[in-house]
């Protein structure tokens, strides 16, 4: 297969991994809306779930979970972009760039763990 | 709610007519507007960021205008940014985080005032007349208006490397998508194209937010229903936005926005200088 070839495909491919993300995360977040729609500025954050708690709430449809969930899978959107990419460059044989994706997907654990680890 | 997804739309119609992220329309509407403290707004704003990011990029990414092996490059300097600017949010006052907010509106002022140089017969001063010759990071796209092949080489990747490292620090801090700074700096520094500059700094720019967002969602500072509606809102306004003409307007737009923010920008230091401005801790 020709880089350009591969490059198309590899373009269509984020193209995808984007736009899933971007609809899925929506659909979730519209749904958490739906479901607790008392929700608004009134609200005061100051504990964030934990992944085990979005998910058992999601699970039973609870509002705030489902709305967390959504904004999870947005925040894991890019880094499924990051997978693709450093993914389709190791097998085209741009090991270069392979790698320069695992440094920014290095990061970014560095920043999950910081955060929610 | 209703205002909060109201805002949301305006700001992504405004990112996509500007071209730029619209957390420096977001954040003041949210803060005075919605009285949310200063850092949920930034909160919210960077996950509304990761939301425009990632449906313009898809598209950007599809036209060829990304170039994503000069985006992952300097998201290296990016993400490293975020998650130092990230992390000193966290120790700054209310107080402090809206005086720097205020204090970056200036030179944003100045660009957006200024533009970016889409009109300039001379946008594209590194080209190189064959694709063998832009090097591991050049680029290449269609024009679209006038239909003829770009193709670029990278110049001073160090100084890529080092305005992208700002442009992370300050999206981290403040929850700006940072293009104001990013597009003419990979432009002028870099010698890249500004179409390519603007598509390349949106693709990057939903990784560097991401690095962020895990630090305040951990702190807790992601209010849900309030980002679910200004998220949900930006994206609505983003596919309005995408479809208005933006060769017809965007020079008046820009700068009716670029007074807009002179307004807030005076404003904000004018609230936290006086009588104690918000007293709302983090």
């Amino acid at each position: 297969m020709s880089a350009t070839k591969h490059g198309d495909r590899l373009a269509r491919w984020v193209h995808w991994s984007l736009l899933i993300g971007v609809l899925i995360s929506g659909v979730v977040l519209a749904a958490g809306l739906l479901r607790d729609p008392t929700l608004g500025p009134q609200e005061r954050s100051g504990t964030a779930l934990s992944i085990p708690e979005v998910l058992q709430g999601a699970s039973r449809q609870e509002g705030v979970p489902l709305i967390n969930l959504g904004l999870l899978l947005l925040m894991a959107t890019p880094i499924l972009r990051i997978a693709v990419l450093g993914v389709g460059w190791f097998f085209s044989g741009d090991i270069h760039f392979a790698m320069v994706s695992a440094v920014v997907m290095l990061l970014l654990i560095v920043s999950i763990a910081l955060g929610i680890g | 709610m209703i205002w909060i997804a109201i805002a949301g739309v305006i700001t992504g119609i405004l990112g996509a007519v500007l071209g730029v992220g619209g957390g420096m329309f977001l954040i003041p509407v949210l803060v005075f507007g919605l009285h949310i403290p200063m850092h949920n707004a930034v909160a919210t704003s960077i996950l509304a960021v990761i939301a425009t990011s990632s449906a313009v990029a898809s598209t950007n990414v599809e036209r060829g205008t990304a170039n994503m092996r000069l985006g992952m490059t300097l998201e290296i300097a990016t993400t490293a940014g975020a998650i130092g600017g990230g992390l000193l949010a966290g120790m700054l006052s209310s107080n402090m985080l809206e005086t720097v907010f205020a204090a970056v509106l200036i030179p944003t002022i100045f660009f957006m005032w200024r533009g970016r140089g889409e009109q300039d017969p001379d946008q594209h001063p590194a080209n190189v007349a064959d694709s063998r010759d832009m090097g591991a990071l050049g680029g290449t796209y269609i024009d679209e208006p006038t239909g003829n092949r770009i193709v670029y080489r990278v110049r001073r990747l160090w100084a890529g490397m080092g305005i992208s490292l700002f442009a992370g620090g300050l999206s981290g801090l403040l929850g700006t998508g940072g293009g104001a700074f990013h597009v003419p700096g990979l432009h002028l520094a870099c010698g890249v194209p500004v179409k390519a500059a603007a598509a390349t700094s949106n693709f990057m720019i939903g990784v560097t937010a991401a690095a962020s967002a895990f630090l305040y969602y951990g702190r807790g500072q992601v209010i849900p229903g309030v980002t679910a509606a200004a998220v949900l809102g930006v994206l609505v306004g983003s596919a309005i936005g995408s479809f208005t003409n933006r060769s017809l307007h965007s020079q008046s737009v820009r700068k009716l926005f670029a007074v807009l923010l002179a307004i807030l920008a005076a404003y904000m230091f004018y609230h936290v200088w006086s009588e104690g401005g918000y007293n709302v801790s983090h």
